[in-house]
């Protein structure tokens, strides 16, 4: 383009030179319009190898007085060539044989400098109506090449010399002038239309003055890149530039102006001006630039009222600009300000490539800006950039990124920018934040920090304090996290994480840490619903490590005056005061992880309801973590807990209960698959309850898919075992179904037996010291109480009461309501008789003939029976048996044995102090239904042996036989017992047992019987547990 | 059992030789009560009989009654019930009747039954 320029001004000064000479030529001979005419006509061909026309050419003294002037009316030159086909270029430019067309030249020439030294001072030239086609081929052929070559060697010669030393122009004005130059070798198309030029300057001993003025209708540029793409495209609409310059060529100063009101600018496949730019009433680009220049080193001052406006928006630039020399890069060393920019207009107007990045956001600010540009400009380095910021009045809206629109914005930063591409320049860019608000519907946010690695993923180290209103963070969760968030909260928080991290939402890069002041707060997530007037929440991210089981990240502790939890699914509402709550969770903002939390919760005042439960305790702690599994079916398998309670000082009423459960101490700890009982002293009613021991399977239970198992301690001081079983009553069995049983077996509502546990395995390892049970006292129970689906079992219970020790095996089940069954085996060992009877008076029912005894002896009884809803045995389903032995007995006197002693003539075979003594008795029994049978037994009373047998029912109906086996008689006399067992009919009867006891004399029944009451022995006293 | 000279001392009734296989099956007393003896047959596997007897008029049914083991020695029918409890209780009787559809028994001090069956 330079080359092309020159060009074109070394043929306007060779074409200013012929004319002058023409002038000079006309002045001296020829002073007519014709014959200068002609003579110009001729000599041109002397000049110029084109084809070329001259129309009139006259002198003139008048239009450039005080000058004399040349005046040359339609000059025509012709310099045909061809434009290539394929060319992109030559396809935009308009063909032209006519390489210029000049309507009016007028050039004055100062005369007195002509008449005294005969020197050619040109003092004025004026072109009108001048239309230029310049052209250079891609092989370099230009149509400019019109003058023969000793001429143009001549005025190349003088063009390309240096400057004069003294140039002083009146005026040139270049009036309406079109051109368009067209170089297919540089790939460039120019096309001025309507342009007016007005220049009036001198140049004297290096001292410049020059005052220009252009005015351009219309400027089209096209510049296209070697494969013919458009490099760049301009059509700029009314330019106009002024240039006002004065002094010497180190030290000038001038101003320069430049607008361009509209127009159209493309670079690189890229439109710089919008629709936007177009329509504005604003000048798309103007420059005011006062300046300072050194020519000789090529610096410039800016001064401090340069502005440069785009669309409107004005940027005032001052400072030095040194421009590239042979050793030294560009350097600059600027200031710039902004004031008060409208950010959203100036996006508005801004082509889309810039503002892409902005997509889908809308932003808003008033933008003041100034700051500097320091530092080199050559290819990989720019100067580094400092600017501080100051917006107001700011808007933010991304409906992707955010869910809420950030308004109320305000900031002043200091940013401090290396946009050095070149590695070895390349530096830190960053932002100071020193302080920014903004608000989202009605939360105020306020930041202070730094931001580093603006240009690249941007790292926040930030202060962050909110006034936040709860509600308005619920469009930052995800969706599917089911929680509603209501109350407010001061925010005092510290962030450090690069800006994606953030934005994703990717909490383990973040790191974090402040406490949360909430009011009011009130949080539903699933179907817990938590509140609290006033409740403090420490964050910290990431968290330090407490559980083994849950990936913490997130920590928050928690802590108030009061907190108010219900969960919605099970009706469970609690109020606990001075909650100090430590929870650690996972990313709970990854939806692939389950909800999960690792926590340590103290409470010192709990007060629960759920249903007909009431709970309060004086403090609680729960250690432990819990993991969220929705496909589970039950609360506890959802939450998978592994937590550590402590109840200190609990108290626990429910439906049913007549007194309320107070939990002196309980400690246990929760797992899935097993709960672990520490501690467990309960008090209850006049009752204590101390629990060790594990617990098993307490999730699938409540899922009814396993039983619950356990092995338990229990121990008591006192117990209450009937309130304790009435509690215990029908737990695990469907209410409906006992209903259903009830209606079917017409049992009546006054009756309430109990119903054993279903879907339990339970072991109690028992010691009560001191008890009740169905109206008994027993003392230093101790033994194995089982509890098996339906089933109780108390397997070698042994105990004390007022009568014996005593040890009980007994099953009960509850199978119907109506038919019930019960077994023991029961031993009562150094057992006082009377005090046996007095407590079980069905002993005498089961051996008449003990209540005559003495002294302490050993029982033993295995039975069973079944029971009706009121405990009513079932006789038909009676079947026991009996062992009853003792030794150094008394017999009671009575009219029965008095009236058999006399009968069996006893003679002397009482003690001295008239008692009756027994050395032994081994007494065997059975009952089944109604029957009761002894089996022989020998009863020795001092010189006579006896052996009775026999039969009775519970009707009293009997047949009992008494036979002497040794007296000091030598006759064998025994007697029958029969009839009414109370009022017996006693008579002498036949010999029965003389062989019994003589195994060679014994029939197989007499052996069976013997056998069987051998048996009958063994396997009772074969139950009776080994004292320690 | 225990009075077993009873017995053995007046046995003015004729007593019949039992037949095991006529035994098996269920039988209800012909004495206005709603008792019920089931005997079942030899198990293969262990050469036992077995037994249920129940008591329908006090709402016990059949399964919710007394288990026993059963077997003819001597002419008598011996009956062994067992509980849960580990107690054995043991009855003998002899047959003074027996058809495929009733039977009667008679206890060691003389009292007789009769059943018929189910």
């Amino acid at each position: 383009m330079k080359k092309g320029w020159k060009i074109a001004l070394i043929s306007l000064g060779s074409l200013i030179g012929v004319v002058i000479i023409v002038v000079v030529v006309a002045c001296w001979v020829i002073f007519t319009p014709a014959r200068l005419t002609s003579i110009v006509n001729k000599l041109s061909a002397d000049y110029l190898t084109c084809e070329n026309h001259f129309e009139r050419v006259d002198l003139t003294l008048f239009k450039t007085y005080p000058n004399v002037g040349l005046d040359v009316e339609d000059v025509v030159l012709i310099n045909p060539y061809t434009l290539p086909d394929s060319n992109a270029l030559a396809a935009k430019a308009v063909h032209n044989d006519t390489l210029a067309h000049i309507g009016s030249l007028t050039v004055g020439i100062d005369l007195r400098a002509f008449l005294k030294d005969r020197s050619i001072v040109v003092r004025q030239v004026r072109l009108d109506n001048a239309k230029a086609n310049l052209y250079t081929a891609p092989d370099g052929w230009s149509n400019l090449s019109i003058f023969k070559p000793s001429e143009k060697d001549s005025l190349e010669e003088k063009s390309s010399s240096k400057l004069p030393e003294t140039i002083q122009l009146e005026k040139i004005s270049l009036n309406d002038l079109s051109a368009q130059y067209c170089n297919l070798q540089q790939n460039m198309l120019a096309q001025v239309d309507d342009a007016d030029l007005s220049l009036k300057g001198s140049l004297l001993n290096s001292q410049l003055d020059a005052d220009m003025s252009l005015d351009i209708a219309q400027v089209v540029v096209h510049m296209l890149d070697s494969v013919g793409a458009e490099k760049i495209y301009a059509n700029l609409d009314k330019v106009t530039l002024s240039f006002d310059g004065q002094g010497v060529t180190d030290n000038l100063d001038g101003k320069l102006k430049l607008a361009v009101p509209n127009g159209d600018f493309v670079m690189g496949g890229k439109r710089y001006t919008t629709e936007a730019m177009q329509q504005s009433r604003k000048d798309l680009l103007s420059l005011n630039l006062p300046f300072h220049a050194n020519l000789d080193n090529k610096t410039f001052t800016l001064g401090e009222k340069t502005e440069l406006s785009l669309v409107g928006y004005d940027l005032g630039v001052w400072g030095d600009v040194a421009l590239a020399q042979e050793e030294t890069p560009m350097n600059v060393d600027l200031h710039y300000a902004v004031d008060q920019w409208q950010v959203a207009d100036l996006l508005a107007v801004l082509p889309p490539f810039i503002t892409k990045s902005l997509k889908g956001m809308a932003v808003d600010a008033k933008a003041s800006i100034h700051g500097t540009a320091k530092g080199v400009v050559a290819s990989g380095r720019l100067p580094l950039i400092d600017a501080d910021v100051t917006l107001e009045k700011g808007s933010f809206s991304a409906p992707k990124m955010l869910p809420m629109p950030v308004k109320d914005i305000r900031a002043q930063l200091s940013a401090n920018l290396n946009l050095s591409s070149d590695s070895a320049y390349k530096g830190p860019s960053n932002v100071q934040i020193a302080n920014f608000s903004a608000k989202v519907k009605k939360t105020n946010l306020a930041v202070n920090g730094v931001v580093q690695d603006l240009l690249g993923d941007m790292l926040v180290d930030a202060n962050v304090k909110g006034d936040i209103n709860l509600p308005d963070l619920r469009p930052f969760l995800p969706d599917t996290m089911p929680i509603v968030l209501n109350g407010s909260s001061k925010a005092n928080l510290k962030v450090k994480s690069r800006l994606s991290n953030l934005t994703k939402l990717n909490l383990n890069k973040v790191v974090a840490s402040g406490t949360l002041y909430f009011s009011k707060l009130d949080v539903l997530y699933d179907s817990i619903h938590a509140a609290s007037p006033k409740l403090n929440v420490a964050l910290s991210l990431p968290t330090k490590k407490t559980s083994t089981k849950v990936s913490e990240l997130l920590g928050a502790r928690i802590t108030g005056g009061k907190l108010n939890v219900e969960m919605l699914s099970n009706g469970l509402i609690a109020q606990v005061e001075n909650p100090d709550i430590q929870v650690g969770m996972p990313n709970i903002l990854d939806k692939k992880q389950a909800m999960a939390a690792a926590f340590n919760i103290k409470f010192s005042k709990v007060d629960a309801k759920m249903d007909s439960l009431l709970v309060y305790s004086d403090t609680l702690k729960l250690k432990g973590s819990v993991k969220n599994d929705k496909s589970k079916d039950n609360v506890l398998k959802q939450w998978n807990p592994d937590v550590d309670i402590d109840i200190h000082r609990g108290v626990l009423t429910m439906a049913g209960m007549s007194d309320p459960l107070r939990l002196t101490d309980f400690e246990f700890n929760y797992k899935p698959e097993v709960v672990q009982i520490a501690q467990a002293d309960i008090l209850w009613g006049v009752s204590d309850y101390h629990l060790r021991g594990k617990v098993y399977g307490l999730e699938n239970w409540l899922s009814h898919t396993e039983m619950l198992t356990g092995d338990l301690s229990f121990t008591s001081k006192y117990a209450d075992i009937d309130q304790l079983m009435n509690i215990l009553s029908g737990m695990g069995t469907d209410k409906d179904t006992l209903a259903q049983q009830r209606v079917e077996d017409n049992v009546p509502k006054e009756a309430n037996p109990f119903i054993v546990p279903k879907d339990v395995d339970v072991k109690f390892n028992t010691h009560i010291n001191r008890c009740v049970a169905f109206g008994n006292d027993l003392n230093d129970l101790a033994g194995t109480v089982t509890v098996n689906d339906g089933t109780a079992i108390l397997e070698q219970v042994g105990f004390t009461c007022k009568a014996a020790r005593m040890e009980l095996t007994g099953v009960y089940r509850s199978p119907r309501v109506n038919n019930l069954f019960v077994g023991l085996d029961f031993h009562l060992l150094d057992i006082q008789i009377e005090e046996l009877l007095d407590m079980i008076p069905t002993i005498d029912t089961l051996v008449p003939m003990l209540s005559a005894f003495q002294g302490k002896a050993n029982f033993h009884l295995a039975a069973e029976c079944n029971l009706d809803a009121f405990y009513k045995p079932k006789m038909s389903t009676l079947i026991g048996a009996a062992a009853i032995s003792g030794q150094d007995l008394v017999i009671m006197d009575n009219a029965s044995l008095a009236q058999i002693a006399k009968l069996l003539q006893f003679k002397n075979w009482r003690e001295k102090d008239n008692n009756i003594g027994v050395d032994s008795i081994s007494v065997e029994a059975q009952v089944f239904r109604k029957e009761i049978i002894v089996y022989p037994f020998l009863l020795n009373l001092h010189n006579y042996q006896l052996c009775i047998g026999g039969r009775h029912t519970l009707s009293n109906d009997c047949n009992y036989h008494l036979e002497l086996l040794k007296c000091p008689l030598p006759a064998r006399l025994s007697v029958d017992v029969n009839g009414n067992l109370k009022k017996p009919n006693i008579s002498l009867g036949k010999i029965q047992y003389a062989d019994l006891y003589k195994p060679e004399k014994q029939s197989y029944l007499e052996s069976r019987t013997l056998e069987v009451k051998r048996l009958v022995r063994k396997h009772l006293e074969a139950n009776v547990r080994k004292k320690d | 059992m225990g009075s077993l000279c009873l017995t053995s001392c007046e046995p003015e009734v004729v007593t019949i030789n039992i037949d095991e296989d006529l035994l098996v099956g269920t039988w209800y007393a012909m004495d206005n009560t709603q008792e019920f003896w089931r005997f079942d047959a030899m198990d293969v596997n262990d050469s036992t009989r077995s037994g249920e007897t129940w008591d329908e008029s006090e709402d016990v049914q059949e399964g919710e009654g007394n288990k026993f083991y059963w077997e003819v020695k001597h002419n008598q029918l011996q009956i062994d019930l067992y509980g849960e409890m580990g107690q054995h209780v043991y009855y003998d009787y002899s047959f003074t009747a027996q058809s495929a559809t009733s039977f009667t028994w008679k206890d060691l001090y003389g009292n007789s039954r009769t059943f018929t069956k189910k």
